[in-house]
């Protein structure tokens, strides 16, 4: 029981860690909102972009994913798992909500819209193509391996924490719920945080893209 | 006169019959419904508001039909470690006044969907409490996607 109860403790201290080690990690705990972000942003732009490091992620149909994939447009990226009912659905809402506001206002600057799922041993690319695109067709779903998926949320300012042996297929997993943005140069370049709100994100990337 | 006083006692039988049997029952709940799901989704949630007007209660447990979902369960978010994480709770404390189910915050997790659930559809849940008399409410599944 005792033994139990350590090998618990030294899990969470190693996920709180884990989450502390993320954030710090990230720079984004010294930036003070950037001088780029538009007045009143619910989150903020980075000061300094930021290039993403090496992963080999794999998308909702089956192919490898490299952080060059992301280049050549801006990326909306949402970090969550489709087994998640309610913040992860209401997001990926958000998300297409904000696609239909960009062309509403005439936005052309290219966008895509990403969900990386951080739990991939449930969430196949067959899973996530047809969870993906309930959202809108274009959506795209990646996912990976743990040490690609610690290497894209580092570095996209994301902790999350998955069961490491879960006893059986409902466990839950704990997620950052916020909206990276990289720029079409693949960087990590602005975050949204909660509440994300669909026409207060559109009008902050119209500022923040330059149209 | 025997005869009217008969009358008397049937009418009041039938208006005392045909009041809803929870009429008077501190707990309700209003304002449910739940969001429609993607296809081969494995969970899905419902919210509403429990309204006690009477001394504080605790719910106990919460129920769906079987051919809905295999399990609902009492869910809340918790923030921390810059993480949403949703706790499953055993049993919710219902203070007199109104409790609030709603996204991002205290939901009823439906674990085990046998189906999506579409929009237009709806289903019951129940609500089991440690005082007041179970509770059924209907919820209607709505499409909130844009
Ligand atoms: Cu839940």
């Amino acid at each position: 029981m005792n033994r139990l109860k350590t090998a618990l403790l030294l899990v969470v201290i190693a996920v709180a860690a884990f989450a502390f080690g993320g954030w710090w990690s990230t720079g984004f705990r010294t930036s003070a909102p950037g001088s780029a972000s538009p007045a009143d942003m619910n989150g903020y732009v980075l000061d300094q972009p930021r290039p993403l490091p090496e992963f080999s992620l794999v998308d909702q149909d089956g192919q490898p994913f490299g952080p060059q994939d992301f280049s050549g447009a801006w990326s909306f990226i949402y970090f969550g798992y489709t087994y998640c009912p309610d913040i992860c659905p209401a997001s990926l809402a958000v998300m297409a909500q904000v696609d239909d506001e960009l062309q509403a206002s005439g936005v052309t600057s290219p966008t895509r819209f990403y969900l990386v799922s951080v739990d991939p041993r449930r969430d196949t690319p067959e899973r996530l193509e047809e969870y993906v695109t309930y959202f809108d067709q274009d959506f795209r779903g990646l996912t990976g391996d743990p040490a690609s998926l610690d290497a894209i949320t580092r570095a996209a300012g994301v902790v999350y924490q998955v069961p490491e042996a879960p006893a059986s297929d409902d466990y839950l997993v704990g997620h950052s719920s916020t909206i990276t943005l990289l720029n079409p140069n693949g960087e990590v370049h602005a975050i949204f945080t909660t509440p994300l709100v669909a026409e207060n994100i559109a009008s902050d990337f119209a500022a923040i893209a330059g149209s | 006169m025997p005869r009217s006083i008969l009358n008397v006692v049937m009418v009041s039988a039938m208006i005392l019959a045909s009041r809803p049997l929870t009429a008077g029952e501190p707990v309700s709940a209003h304002d449910a419904w739940s969001r429609a799901t993607p296809p081969g989704a494995k969970n899905g949630v419902a919210y509403l508001v429990i309204k006690n007007s009477g001394a504080p209660d605790r719910l106990l447990d919460v129920t769906v039909d079987g051919a809905v979902a295999g399990e609902a369960q009492i869910h809340t978010h918790v923030h921390e470690g810059g993480m949403m994480q949703m706790n499953h709770l055993e049993t919710l404390d219902l203070p007199t006044g109104e409790t609030a189910f709603e996204p991002g915050g205290l939901h009823i997790m439906l674990m085990g969907l046998s189906q999506p659930l579409k929009a237009d559809q709806s289903f019951e849940l129940t609500l089991t409490l440690e005082n007041a008399a179970p509770v059924t409410v209907s919820v209607p599944v709505r499409d909130m996607r844009r």
